[in-house]
């Protein structure tokens, strides 16, 4: 059974609730507005938003609110209790962050999707019924997939497809699981629930999903290597973290995601290891972080509770620190491949530095923030018995320093000389690094501040013990020993232009068959029309070409800002209905 | 190796054996805040444990590679 929640005190806030997707959505639709024309203007609206959407959030009264009734179904979308609060500030770290870094790279395309994607996340963490949740995990998924399809290329929007079916299957058993729920116990509300029936599972699957769970996990480390430089950075700090809230929400407590968690964990750095894109080495590395948060859950007390949530707050600032390093290296050099970086730190000294900072918060050396939140969940595993599992997670933080936290930024930036001509990334790139690595530093000194924010009572962990200072950095250093000798001795796998293949392969390998086969018959048919049919066969497919084909009417398309306004405007649409009786 | 890396391994050794010289002068055995299983109650147990670890770690993702590894237009290839 999980803990309850502490109880919130008023924020003071008198200015009425406006909540904060909407504020989010409103810059969206200025953002588009403004477009490529007035790109100064447009910058400013993206970089302004973040901070209304901070000064709503503010505003917000405790308790649940935004009742609408919707087709005779009561939903409400505004919940505010400690933990939603906690998480929307999660993604407002992650906003703020964002929209420093991408406020000149990013093109108008990217910056609606990044402002539509945060509305929607917030909106998710707010929401206190399935269905609301549902429509805010769909609005998500929208936006989100824009910021994999900007890079544009074959490959990009394969991958952007590829992601979008994964999160679309989310979304479908989400929908089916609130449907059965309602059905099953007349009631949305979406609170701690029970694994037993069929829609508990179809919901604890929906987050599983979207929270990188073993087999499931292969969109993150499919889509985010693939994003654009400042795309990847919005992706990395926010889907997986509302899955995580999802989980904390729903799921504290169930046992079985301590071995879920542990798995997650586990598995990624061998993989870690072996990669050769950069990015992708952060995205296993995020599927390991996941775990702990993961196992932290399925602990279940108030400890682990709090260390789960604390460690996505976390996660957002030293997993967006790494990912912003990663995407200034692409900008810059133009690639993130290991086999083809090297010895960036004499032309890019401050990103290097930033990127040691990430990578040391990351491996959870003392100071740094990573050492609290790791440090909660670990202990707290340890004290409920899980003697098997704190070895495991012992092991797994041994290997989050082996690859995220050295491999990382020795390759990309030590090591040999690649003969790289790059430049440090523009100024508003380095602040939002800067940003993210203070409040590794911040929240790593004075836990404190962390401990204040969480929705938990905080118990009497003691971070800073003589016994835990001392214990860390012997398991750290001598990682990094291990690591010196294995390279010293040329018994660390050389980095090799490859890719590895993962459970992925399961789908796409099936898939790929099914297709060529399709195709064959296809052709074997077409064949045996026009043998048959002669020139009428031909006219025919001519006409049926000319709408439907690739250069046909209907592949005409409009372009991408003109189609993410349509979807901006369809998002605020479909809140506006929702509003209509606002009773407040 | 160049002078950087040179100084910087040395620099590593050092800071490994001062973790260890630590514990033994200031030992931990009784300290309330030690979270450990009764079986890591021993000096530098956490540096053996995350060396083997790195040294398992590497070893098994060699292994891994073994089986998974691909030419990089595994998928692009449209075969």
């Amino acid at each position: 059974v999980s803990p309850s929640v502490l109880p919130l005190e008023a924020l003071g806030g008198g200015w009425g609730p406006t909540h904060p997707a909407f504020v989010y959505l409103a810059g969206a639709l200025a953002v588009a507005l403004l477009g490529e024309r007035r790109p100064r203007s447009r910058s400013a609206a993206f970089l302004v938003t973040p901070v209304l959407g901070l000064v709503a959030l503010a505003g917000l009264a405790p308790g649940t609110g935004g009742l609408v009734t919707f087709y005779n179904v009561e939903l409400a979308f505004l919940r505010v209790d400690r933990l939603s609060l906690f998480f929307a500030l999660v993604c407002q770290v992650a906003a703020v962050l964002g929209a420093v870094y991408a406020v000149r790279s990013a093109g108008t395309t990217e910056q609606v999707a990044a402002l539509g994607y945060v509305g929607a996340s917030i909106a998710a963490v707010l929401a206190a019924d399935l269905l609301s949740l549902f429509f805010a995990w769909e609005a998500m998924t929208v936006a989100s997939a824009f910021l994999v399809f900007a890079r544009r290329g074959t490959e990009a929007v394969a991958a952007g497809v590829r992601y979008l079916l994964v999160q679309l299957l989310s979304g479908l058993l989400l929908l089916g699981g609130a449907l059965l729920a309602y059905h099953e116990r007349g009631s949305l509300v979406f609170d701690t629930i029970v694994l037993g029936d069929a829609w508990t599972w179809m919901l604890l699957v929906a987050f599983g999903i979207k929270c990188g769970f073993p087999i499931l996990h292969t969109w993150i480390v499919d889509a985010y290597p693939r994003a654009t430089a400042t795309g990847t950075v919005f992706l990395s700090m926010l889907t997986t973290k509302v899955a995580v809230y999802a989980l904390a929400r729903g799921f504290a407590g169930t046992e079985l995601l301590v071995t879920v968690g542990v798995v997650m964990t586990v598995f990624p750095i061998f993989y870690a290891v072996i990669e050769n894109d950069l990015r992708r080495v952060l995205g296993y590395s995020m599927i390991n972080q996941l775990g702990f948060m993961v196992v932290g859950i399925g602990v279940g007390t108030e400890l682990a509770m709090n260390g789960a949530v604390a460690h996505a707050l976390n996660e957002v600032l030293f997993k967006g620190l790494l990912f912003m390093a990663m995407g200034a290296v692409l900008l810059e050099a133009g690639t993130v491949k290991a086999s083809e970086l090297g010895g960036l730190y004499r032309t890019m000294p401050q990103t290097a530095t930033l990127c040691t900072i990430g990578a040391l918060a990351i491996s959870a050396f003392p100071l740094f923030n990573a050492f609290v939140s790791k440090g909660m969940i670990l202990s707290a595993v340890l004290h409920e018995g899980h003697v098997g599992v704190w070895y495991a997670l012992l092991f797994a933080s041994a290997g989050v320093f082996h690859h995220a936290g050295i491999k990382v930024p020795f390759f990309a930036f030590f090591w040999r000389d690649a003969g790289i001509q790059a430049r440090e990334p523009p100024l508003e790139m380095r602040v939002a690094m800067t940003l993210a690595a203070a409040g590794c530093v911040l929240l790593g000194m004075r836990p404190e501040l962390l401990t204040a924010l969480l929705p938990w009572p905080a118990g009497g962990f003691e971070p800073y013990s003589y016994a835990h200072v001392l214990l860390q950095m012997q398991l750290l250093l001598f990682s990094a020993l291990a690591f010196a000798t294995l390279k010293l001795t040329h018994l660390y796998p050389d980095e090799i232009p490859s890719v590895n293949l993962d459970a992925d392969w399961l789908v796409r390998r099936p898939g790929r068959m099914a297709l060529q086969w399709v195709d064959r018959l296809a052709g074997r048919s077409v064949a045996t029309a026009r043998a048959v049919l002669g020139e009428r066969a031909t006219s025919a497919s001519t006409r049926v070409e000319s709408i439907f084909g690739a250069r046909g009417l209907l592949a005409r398309g409009t372009p991408l800002n003109t189609s993410m306004l349509i979807v901006a405007l369809a998002l605020l649409g479909s809140l506006l209905v929702q509003l209509v009786p606002w009773p407040m | 190796l160049n002078r950087a890396a040179r100084v910087a391994t040395a620099a590593l050794g050092a800071a490994c054996g001062l973790v260890i010289v630590v514990e033994l002068v200031r030992p931990l055995v009784g300290d309330p805040h030690t979270d450990r299983p009764r079986a890591l109650e021993f000096v530098g147990s956490y540096a053996l444990y995350g060396f083997v670890a790195c040294v398992l770690l590497v070893m098994l993702g060699r292994l891994l590679r073994r089986a998974v590894m691909r030419p990089e237009e595994y998928w692009s290839d449209r075969q």
